[in-house]
C-alpha cells in the first residue's frame, strides 16, 4: 500500500514517536483504518474487523476504550463531518488520525516491515 | 434517553469520567450493530456485547492512569504479562510514584491476575457464583450461631447470671426449672455465693386506658430483679420484699419504651394510676431503657403469693441470679446443695429430696436449640466443602487449558514462584469476588431464616450480619482459596514445555476424580441427614393427636379480677359463652377449657387415689390438669370410654367429679373400671377444703395435647362449674367451613366489652407452631442437601464434559476401530459411574457411622432408617447419570472422520 512514507522518524519528533512504539494490535489497525478516511463507531469496527480478516474482532468495548486513549494521547481527532446516525437520527461523530497519528502509525508499520524482514533474512517461520 | 437496561448496567462498569466521554457514542454504536445483525442472532450479540463492554469497562477501571506513553490494550496483555514475568519491565516507569520493584511486579501481577479472568467471563462468574453460594449459605448460619449461641448475654458482666433449678436425689435427671417462693426467701436470706436472686413469670393483664380494653405482656416479680442485672431503675424504684406481701397495695413499675410510647416519657408519671386487671396499680418507678426481662414485658407487678396456701411445694416462678464476685456456678452449685440438704431435714414433707443448683442463665436459653443449630452450621459447612471441591475441579480444567500459556512463560523465564504466586493471586481475587458476592446472598438467606425461624427459637434479636460474621466469611474464603488453590497452583506452575502438560495427564485426571468422589461422598452426607429429617418430619405429621382438630376454632382470653373476683361470676360468664357459641348458625359444637390442646399453658399436679397408701414425699404422681365445661370432649370429638363425660349437673353444688385419660387409668387402676373411685388433687380452691375428695365419672383416650413428639402424660380433667378458671380458651367447631372468626368476636363484646381476646386462631395453626422447629431444621438442611445436589451434579457434568472433550481423539480411533455408539455411551457413563459409587459408598459408610448426631432431632425413626438409606443413594446416582448423559451422548454421537480431522 501506498498511504505510508518510508518510516523513518520524523527528525524534528523522533523521540515523541517512539514512546508511542510498540502499538497494541487494536491500536495499530484502528489507526490504520482511520489512515484511508474517517469513520464513526460502527463503521471502525467493520472496517478493523476487514482489514485484519476477522484477527481483531468486534470488540465494542476494547474499541471505545483504545478510542479514548488515543484520542487523550492526541493522536487522533473528531471531524468536523456530521451525518445522522439511523437509529435515533443524532449526527454520528467521526474520527480521523492527526499529523501525530500518522507519524507514530508509518513508524510502527515501518517496525513492522523491519521486523519482517529480518525474519525472512534469517529463515525463520519457514 | 432510552437505553436497555442490560446496556446501562455494562455502562456502569467503566468510570464516571470515561462514561461521560464515549457513552452515548457506545449506545449509538450499540444500537447500530444490533439493527444491522439478524434478527435471530440478537440475543446472542447482546449477550456477547454485555460481556465485552463489562470487561471492558472493568478493565478501565483498574488500569493506570494514561500518563503520555502508550499502554498495552486487553488484546496484548498475555504477551505482555508472559514476558513481563521475566523481569522488570520498562514500561512500569510510567506509574505516578516510584515504589520498591516488590510491589511493582505485585501490582503487575494483580493486574494480570484480573485481566486473566475478566479474559474468561464465563469461568470467573462460574467460580464466583459458586463460592458465593456456599460462603452466602454460610455466612447466615454463621451470623444465626453467632447471634444466639456466642454472642454474650447484653447485660453487665453477663457470666455472672445464672438461674436456679431444682433436682431430685431420688431421681437423676429430673430436673425442674421453678421454684417456690418460700424456699427463694431461703436462698435470698442465706446463700453466700449469689450476690442477688430474684423471682419472675410471665403474664398477661388487661389494660384499660380511656375506656379501650387491650392486653400487656407483664412480667410478676419478686423483689431484686433490677439488682440482679446489674442496672439500677430509670425513674422510681424497683419493685421491693414489702410490695409482695398479699394484700399490700398493688404497684407497677414500667419499662422504659412503654413509658416512652404511652406516657410520651413524662418524669412526673411517678405516683398516678395504670389500671391492671381490674385493678389500680400505683406506678412506683420506670425500669432502664433497654432492659426488658423476661423479654417484651412492659410491666412489672409484684408477685403476691398467698404463702399459707402455696407453700414450699408450690413452685410457680423462675428465677434468675447474680453470682457473687469470685464465684463460679460450680462453686455455688456445692453451697445450694448442702443449703438445699439443711431444707430437706428441716422440711420433708416437701422438700426431702429436692436440691438446688445454678447453671449459667445463657446455657439455659439456648440449650433447647444449641445442637441443632451446631448441626445445621456443620452441614453448611460441608456444602461449603462441596463448593470448594467444585471450585478446585473447574480451577484444575481452566489450569490445564492454560498449560500451554504458563509453559510459553517458564519458557521465556519465569520462575515457578512467580508463576505461582500469579495463580494464587488470581484465585485471591476469585474468593474475594466470592466472599463480597457471598454476603449479599448471605444477607437474603438469613432475611428468609429470619421470617422461617420458630417463634420459640431463642435471641432471635440477637442475630444479624454483622463484623463477626464479615470476619468469618473473610477467613472461611481465605480457607476455602487454600484448599480450592492452593495444589492446582503448585500444579500448574510446576507445567513444563514438553509433554502434555501435568493437569491433562492421568495425575490430573485423578485429582479430578478425587475431588469429585469427596464432593459426591459429601453430598449423599446432607441428601441422608435431609432425608432422615423429612422422613422424621412425616412421622410427626402422621401421629394421631387423638383428637379431631379440623373446623375447629380457638381462641382464649382472661377475666379480670374485676367483676369476675367471686367463682360464681366466672361460671355464668362461661355456661353463657357457650351456651351462645352453640346457637349460632354453623356451629356443630362448642366448649371451653383452662388451656386445651397446644395451648400456652399447662398446670402439673399430683392425684392420690383414695383406695391406696400415701405416697412417701416427693413420689407422688404427676399428671397434667385441664379444667373443661361439659361441650370441650365433644368439640375437639375426645370420645369416652368408660362411663360419662361432664355435664351441665356438675355444679359447685354438685359432689366433685373428674373425668382422667387412659394412661392414668392404666397406672392406678390396672385391669378394672376406675369410674366411681374417689381420688385427692394436689390443686385446691378457695371453695373447698383440703380433704374434697373428687369423684372419677368417665375416662378418655390420651390426647397429645401439649407435644406432638412427647408421649402423652397422665391427665385429669375438672369441672369449670366446679373450679371456676379465669384464664379460659373456648373451642368452635363449625359445620363445612365457616370462618367463626366474627361471630366469637361478636359474643364476646355482646356479654362483655371490656374483656380482650388474646388471640383467635385455627386449632390446626396452634398445632402448626408445634412442628415449627423440625419444620425449620427440615427446610435448612434440605436447602443444604439441594444446593451441594446441585453443585456436584454441575461439577460432575463440567468434568465428564472435559474429559470426553480430552478424550474425543482416543474415543474417535474406537469408533473407526468398529466401537458404536451405545458402547461409547457405556465408557463415557462408566467413567462417571465410578467417582459416583465410590462416593456412594464413602458418603454411607460417614453417614452410617455419625447418623447419630442426628438422634435428638428425629421421632419416629432411627438414624440408620433403611428407607431414607436406599433412598438417598439413588437419588444422588440418579442425579449423577443425568449430568453424565449430555456429555456421553455427545461422545457417542461423534463422527469419527471429523473428529479425528479436528483433533
Amino acid at each position: 500500500m501506498s498511504l505510508t512514507r518510508p518510516a523513518r522518524p520524523s527528525p524534528d519528533r523522533p523521540q515523541e514517536v517512539d514512546r508511542y512504539l510498540p502499538l497494541s494490535a487494536v491500536d495499530c489497525h484502528l489507526l490504520l483504518a482511520l489512515s484511508r478516511r474517517e469513520l464513526y463507531g460502527y463503521a471502525l469496527l467493520q472496517a478493523m474487523s476487514d482489514d485484519s480478516d476477522g484477527a481483531v474482532g468486534m470488540d465494542i468495548g476494547a474499541l471505545y476504550r483504545a478510542l479514548d486513549r488515543l484520542s487523550r494521547q492526541g493522536l487522533i481527532e473528531t471531524s468536523d463531518r456530521r451525518e445522522a446516525q439511523p437509529t435515533r437520527g443524532k449526527p454520528r461523530k467521526y474520527y480521523r488520525l492527526n499529523a501525530l497519528g500518522r507519524e507514530v502509525l508509518d513508524a510502527e508499520l515501518g517496525r513492522l516491515r523491519r521486523v519482517v524482514e529480518l525474519a525472512g533474512w534469517q529463515g525463520a517461520g519457514s | 434517553m432510552n437505553v436497555e437496561l442490560w446496556l446501562r448496567l455494562a455502562l456502569a462498569f467503566f468510570p464516571q469520567d470515561f462514561r461521560r466521554r464515549r457513552a452515548d457514542e457506545m449506545v449509538d454504536t450499540v444500537e447500530e450493530m444490533l439493527l444491522r445483525s439478524r434478527p435471530e442472532e440478537r440475543t446472542k450479540l447482546r449477550l456477547r456485547i454485555f460481556f465485552q463492554i463489562t470487561r471492558a469497562g472493568l478493565a478501565e477501571r483498574f488500569s493506570a492512569p494514561i500518563v503520555s506513553a502508550a499502554i498495552p490494550s486487553t488484546t496484548t496483555v498475555t504477551a505482555t504479562a508472559a514476558a513481563s514475568t521475566a523481569g522488570p519491565q520498562p514500561s512500569h516507569t510510567f506509574h505516578k510514584h516510584s515504589r520498591s520493584p516488590f510491589m511493582d511486579d505485585l501490582i503487575h501481577d494483580l493486574k494480570s491476575a484480573f485481566h486473566s479472568l475478566v479474559r474468561r467471563p464465563a469461568f470467573a462468574l462460574m467460580v464466583v457464583a459458586t463460592l458465593a453460594v456456599g460462603l452466602g449459605t454460610s455466612a447466615a448460619m454463621f451470623g444465626v450461631v453467632h447471634g444466639v449461641l456466642l454472642k454474650p448475654l447484653p447485660f453487665d458482666d453477663p457470666d455472672r447470671l445464672v438461674m436456679i433449678f431444682r433436682h431430685f436425689s431420688n431421681e437423676p435427671g429430673r430436673e425442674e426449672d421453678n421454684m417456690s417462693l418460700p424456699d427463694l426467701h431461703d436462698l435470698q436470706e442465706k446463700a453466700t455465693t449469689l450476690e442477688a436472686i430474684a423471682g419472675f413469670g410471665r403474664s398477661r393483664s388487661t389494660l384499660v386506658r380511656n375506656g379501650e380494653p387491650s392486653l400487656l405482656i407483664t412480667g410478676r416479680v419478686t423483689n431484686g430483679l433490677l439488682e440482679v442485672f446489674g442496672v439500677a431503675p430509670h425513674l422510681g424504684r424497683d419493685i421491693e420484699l414489702d410490695d409482695a406481701v398479699l394484700d399490700a397495695p398493688k404497684v407497677v413499675m414500667l419499662s422504659h419504651s412503654f413509658w416512652q410510647t404511652q406516657f410520651g416519657g413524662d418524669p412526673s408519671v411517678i405516683g398516678d394510676v395504670l389500671q391492671l386487671s381490674g385493678d389500680d396499680h400505683t406506678i412506683v418507678g420506670v425500669a432502664p431503657a433497654g432492659f426488658q426481662y423476661p423479654s417484651d414485658v412492659e410491666a412489672w407487678v409484684p408477685w403476691q403469693i398467698d404463702i399459707e396456701g402455696c407453700g414450699r411445694g408450690c413452685h410457680l416462678m423462675d428465677t434468675v441470679a447474680r453470682l457473687a464476685p469470685g464465684a463460679d456456678p460450680g462453686s455455688s452449685s456445692r453451697e445450694l446443695e448442702v443449703l438445699s440438704a439443711a431444707l430437706g431435714k428441716q422440711f420433708p414433707e416437701s422438700n426431702i429430696y429436692k436440691r438446688f443448683a445454678v447453671r449459667q442463665l445463657k446455657q439455659q436459653q439456648i440449650a433447647p436449640v444449641q445442637s441443632a443449630l451446631w448441626l445445621l452450621m456443620g452441614a453448611v459447612l460441608l456444602v461449603v466443602l462441596v463448593a470448594a471441591a467444585n471450585v478446585a475441579n473447574l480451577v484444575l480444567v481452566r489450569g490445564a487449558r492454560r498449560r500451554r500459556e504458563m509453559a510459553i512463560r517458564r519458557a521465556v523465564g519465569a520462575g515457578r514462584a512467580r508463576l505461582f504466586r500469579q495463580l494464587m493471586l488470581e484465585n485471591g481475587l476469585l474468593a474475594l469476588g466470592g466472599a463480597l458476592a457471598g454476603l449479599l446472598i448471605g444477607q437474603g438467606v438469613l432475611s428468609a431464616f429470619l421470617r422461617l425461624a420458630p417463634s420459640d427459637l431463642p435471641r432471635l434479636d440477637a442475630v444479624g450480619l454483622d463484623v463477626n460474621v464479615l470476619a468469618f466469611t473473610v477467613v472461611l474464603s481465605a480457607v476455602v482459596l487454600l484448599v480450592f488453590g492452593l495444589a492446582p497452583a503448585l500444579r500448574i506452575a510446576n507445567v513444563e514445555l514438553r509433554g502434555r502438560g501435568e493437569a491433562g495427564t492421568l495425575r490430573g485426571r485423578r485429582s479430578r476424580r478425587v475431588l469429585l468422589t469427596a464432593e459426591l461422598a459429601l453430598t449423599l452426607v446432607l441428601l441422608l441427614g435431609a432425608g432422615l429429617l423429612l422422613r422424621s418430619f412425616v412421622s410427626m405429621t402422621e401421629v394421631d393427636l387423638g383428637f379431631a382438630p379440623e373446623r375447629v376454632t380457638r381462641f382464649s382470653f382472661l377475666l379480670p379480677d374485676s367483676g369476675y373476683s367471686e367463682p360464681g361470676a366466672s361460671i355464668v360468664f362461661s355456661n353463657q359463652l357457650e351456651q351462645r357459641l352453640k346457637d349460632t348458625p354453623g356451629v356443630e359444637a362448642a366448649g371451653l377449657a383452662f388451656t386445651g390442646p397446644f395451648g400456652s399453658s399447662q398446670i402439673s399436679s399430683t392425684i392420690q387415689p383414695l383406695d391406696r397408701p400415701e405416697p412417701a414425699p416427693g413420689e407422688e404422681l404427676d399428671a397434667v390438669f385441664d379444667v373443661v365445661t361439659p361441650g370441650f370432649f365433644e368439640t375437639l370429638q375426645i370420645p369416652v370410654t368408660r362411663g360419662r363425660v361432664f355435664a351441665d349437673s356438675d355444679t359447685r353444688e354438685a359432689p366433685l367429679v373428674l373425668v382422667i385419660s387412659q394412661a392414668l387409668a392404666d397406672r392406678y387402676y390396672p385391669g378394672r373400671n376406675p369410674v366411681g373411685e374417689r381420688a385427692k388433687v394436689g390443686v385446691s380452691f378457695d371453695f373447698d377444703d383440703d380433704d374434697s375428695a373428687y369423684t372419677i365419672i368417665g375416662v378418655v383416650p390420651d390426647i397429645r395435647a401439649y407435644s406432638v413428639t412427647d408421649d402423652p402424660k397422665p391427665a385429669v380433667y375438672m369441672a369449670q362449674a366446679q373450679t371456676s378458671s379465669p384464664y379460659l380458651s373456648g373451642f368452635v367447631r363449625s359445620r363445612g367451613g365457616v370462618d367463626m372468626r366474627p361471630a366469637i368476636r361478636e359474643h364476646m363484646r355482646a356479654l362483655d366489652p371490656l374483656i380482650p381476646l388474646r388471640s383467635v386462631e385455627t386449632q390446626e395453626a396452634a398445632i402448626d407452631e408445634a412442628y415449627g422447629p423440625q419444620r425449620f431444621y427440615l427446610a435448612l438442611l434440605g436447602a443444604f442437601a439441594a444446593i451441594a445436589l446441585i453443585l456436584s451434579a454441575v461439577g460432575l457434568y463440567g468434568v465428564i464434559a472435559y474429559l470426553v472433550s480430552q478424550r474425543t481423539r482416543e474415543l474417535a480411533v474406537r469408533m473407526a476401530l468398529g466401537a458404536n455408539g451405545p458402547s461409547i455411551l457405556r465408557l463415557v457413563l462408566a467413567d462417571a459411574l465410578q467417582p459416583t459409587l465410590l462416593g456412594v459408598f464413602l458418603g454411607l459408610t460417614g453417614a452410617w457411622l455419625g447418623a447419630t448426631v442426628l438422634d435428638k432431632l428425629l421421632f419416629g425413626i432411627t438414624a440408620h432408617d433403611l428407607t431414607t438409606y436406599l433412598a438417598a443413594p439413588a437419588i444422588l446416582i440418579a442425579c449423577a447419570l443425568l449430568a453424565t448423559l449430555a456429555p456421553a451422548l455427545r461422545a457417542s454421537r461423534l463422527e469419527p472422520r471429523v473428529a479425528l480431522q479436528e483433533e
